[in-house]
């Protein structure tokens, strides 16, 4: 088998997942999750902070408050920590009450929101003002390709971050719909969809993992490596979020000599997770 | 040539689809000679006011040598923001002498691109609805712009699209020279573009950050002036390629500089307006200048951000002075917001550009209508005209909304 590694490739680009939670709700739920106290520990939302929150962004704050409680490194500094955030199609049933507002009552309708809250860094954005991250902050993404490249690029951040910032964690986001909303003429949802955010903590760090089986994300360069299971960079959020759950390793092919190899939980943070959805599934 | 330069990463490819030109050499003549390309933008049923000033590019042309790439009818067929995108990469590869289609089999060449586009989709189906479209009621899931462009250029390396508001291709030219240092690939088309639309001039509007001083467009765009009233919004594509020195060199191309050093902050302070304390904003100048190993004595020239909005001028001046300590009043700065407008996403890939013509023409763009220089915003300005001075070094600022801070430091490959 053709093994082919850059001579250049810096191996560097490995991140332990040091916390990582996951969050959904139908569209028809969000308005409420979104008026919800978002809080744990010393970290909270300011209040009303989420009221002109796109979608995408409500759920991705409630999975970041998720991670926040499921973190082994619960009393680190977050302070100097970056964001990444990969949406699909965000930002939709307030783009199209918007655009019914400017054809209908001309551009006065058009509200200031749409900019800062319905962009590709919109929730990278809300995770940095909202919770007080002064590291690096962007979006990635918006289509289909989305989780990959926000995995891509949280890897390409971690080499800068360890040098400029070594104690700094990256808060990888991703968001997306499990169909896409649809909407009548005048703005109304006409389907009850199911919006799913997935938040990462990752530690970047520049050697191999001693315990190979602790779980990490790294960019591979081998071509042709094997692999058990391999999702297409479009693959969706949702079959994403299944097998990093069920601890099945993954490989994300972004190119033919460029992949994203992705280890399952460990068995004891599989454990507590399950421990966790019992509490939530009890407690609702 | 020692390891530290052959490993330096340097700009070999450019390509750019302004409202001030579409040629490096075009866009510098406009810079050098302190000419607007600010003008009166008709929004058509959608004006929010009588009259917008803006920066239009009333033509996009398919540059010069890139038929390898797109015939002129597909590029025809493309919407504006396809165009801005496609144009510009495909002039940036072939001033580079790179063609992925045929390059990546003959020399197994590894080409990535990484676009700085902040509202893709919001763009798409604002166009979409105006042409009486269903697009942004049920919504499908097509791949990204940056994707078919990959696609139409063969790109074969990773391929993708981020954002940071205004500072959006700012993040893709450090993405990518990250990209290149851990050798994922083996050169990376690196850049943005944005276009101008009803909703976002609309939205900019209803948020009073776009100028009102709509009488005479030419005069809308005053960074730093005591004056200045919000900015004026623009349009275009900028693209570049970035490779490692060694390279470029054994092709014999032109190197236009050295992306030499990138630094990155956020101030987590509002979603929309600028944070007053400088602390952050300058940690990603400071972490720029430590990450290009320069002390800030070095830089000949400041790009600035400045957009010409009252609280972010005066916090970017806080931010310069802040980060250069007793320099900043020896190094010019100037915005080239005044002439060229606001690009938007495609404003920091712009900026870069100038940084590289301040660099080949040894040469300070000015800041133009700077009439009367707020205190608030006490520099080295270049007001009016430009200015003959070596340049070899440049820093380079873009913020954006979310609080997103930027430095690129530019230099002399030489």
């Amino acid at each position: 088998m053709n093994h082919s590694l850059s001579s250049s490739a810096d191996l560097s680009a490995l991140c332990l997942v040091e916390s990582y939670a996951s969050a959904s709700a139908h569209a028809s739920e969000i308005d409420t999750l979104a008026r919800e106290k978002h809080t744990h520990g010393c970290h909270s939302l300011p209040p009303r902070f989420l009221r002109h929150a796109d979608e995408q962004t409500v759920i991705g704050m409630h999975s970041i408050i998720q991670a926040m409680a499921a973190d082994t490194q619960d009393s680190r500094d977050i302070r100097n920590d970056a964001v990444v955030a990969a949406t699909c199609l965000g930002g939709q049933p307030s783009a199209a009450r918007t655009m019914i507002g400017l054809r209908d009552k001309g551009p006065v309708a058009v509200t200031p929101h749409i900019v800062p809250q319905c962009s590709l860094h919109s929730v990278a954005s809300a995770a940095s003002v909202g919770f007080g991250m002064h590291g690096p902050n962007f979006g990635v993404g918006g289509g289909p390709h989305a989780p990959a490249e926000g995995f891509l690029l949280a890897l390409t951040l971690a080499p800068m971050l360890a040098r400029t910032s070594p104690s700094s964690r990256i808060w990888l986001v991703c968001t997306g719909w499990d169909q896409q909303p649809c909407l009548d003429a005048a703005g109304i949802l006409t389907n009850d969809p199911i919006c799913r955010g997935m938040t990462f903590v990752l530690k970047p760090e520049k050697a191999q993992p001693v315990d190979n089986t602790y779980p990490h994300i790294q960019i591979s360069c081998l071509k042709n490596a094997p692999s058990p299971r391999i999702l297409p960079a479009h693959g969706r959020l949702k079959e994403l979020c299944e097998q990093f759950e069920t601890g099945t390793c993954t490989t994300i092919a972004m190119t033919d000599t460029c992949t994203i190899e992705i280890s399952p939980l460990s068995p004891n943070q599989l454990s507590s997770r399950s421990n966790e959805l019992a509490l939530q599934k009890e407690a609702a | 040539m020692s390891s530290e330069q052959s490993s330096r990463i340097v700009i070999s490819g450019v390509g750019a689809s302004t409202p001030l030109g579409h040629s490096f050499s075009e866009i510098g003549d406009a810079l050098q000679a302190g000419r607007s390309g600010i003008d009166w933008y008709d929004a058509g049923t959608f004006n929010r006011l009588q009259k917008h000033a803006a920066a239009n590019v009333q033509e996009i042309l398919l540059p010069t040598k890139t038929e390898s790439f797109i015939h002129t009818e597909e590029f025809n067929k493309s919407s504006r923001i396809e165009q801005f995108m496609i144009g510009p990469a495909a002039h940036a590869l072939a001033d580079a002498g790179i063609n992925p289609k045929v390059d990546s089999l003959k020399q197994k060449k590894r080409v990535g691109i990484i676009a700085g586009i902040g509202a893709e989709q919001l763009k798409n189906w604002e166009r979409d609805f105006l042409d009486n479209g269903h697009d942004v009621f049920e919504a499908s899931s097509q791949p990204s712009l940056v994707h078919r462009v990959a696609h139409m250029l063969g790109v074969n390396g990773p391929a993708t699209t981020v954002a940071a508001a205004c500072a959006s291709s700012g993040y893709a030219l450090a993405l990518g020279k990250t990209w290149l240092a851990t050798g994922l690939v083996d050169s990376c088309v690196v850049g943005g573009c944005d276009v101008l639309s009803p909703t976002a001039l609309a939205a900019f509007h209803n948020l009073r950050a776009l100028s009102r001083r709509d009488d005479n467009p030419q005069k809308a765009s005053r960074p730093f002036d005591k004056n200045r009233d919000g900015f004026v919004m623009g349009e275009g594509g900028v693209f570049f390629v970035l490779e490692r020195q060694r390279e470029a060199e054994d092709r014999q191309c032109k190197i236009y500089g050295e992306l030499a050093g990138i630094g990155m902050s956020s101030d987590a302070s509002h979603m929309v307006t600028p944070c007053s304390d400088p602390v952050q904003a300058s940690r990603a100048i400071t972490e720029a200048l430590a990450d290009a190993n320069l002390s800030p004595a070095q830089v000949d020239y400041i790009n600035a951000h400045a957009a010409g909005t009252p609280v972010g001028d005066a916090a970017e001046a806080g931010a310069i002075r802040n980060a250069f300590g007793p320099a900043a009043a020896e190094i010019f700065v100037s915005s080239t917001k005044s002439m060229s407008g606001h690009l938007i996403s495609a404003a920091a890939a712009f900026e870069a550009l100038a940084c590289l013509v301040a660099i080949e023409r040894n040469m300070v763009p000015p800041t133009i209508n700077l009439d009367e220089p707020d205190e608030n915003c006490c520099l080295r300005h270049v007001p009016h005209q430009s200015i003959s001075s070596p340049v070899h070094v440049t820093a380079s600022n873009s913020f954006g909304f979310g609080g997103s801070n930027l430095c690129l430091i530019l230099k002399s490959a030489a």
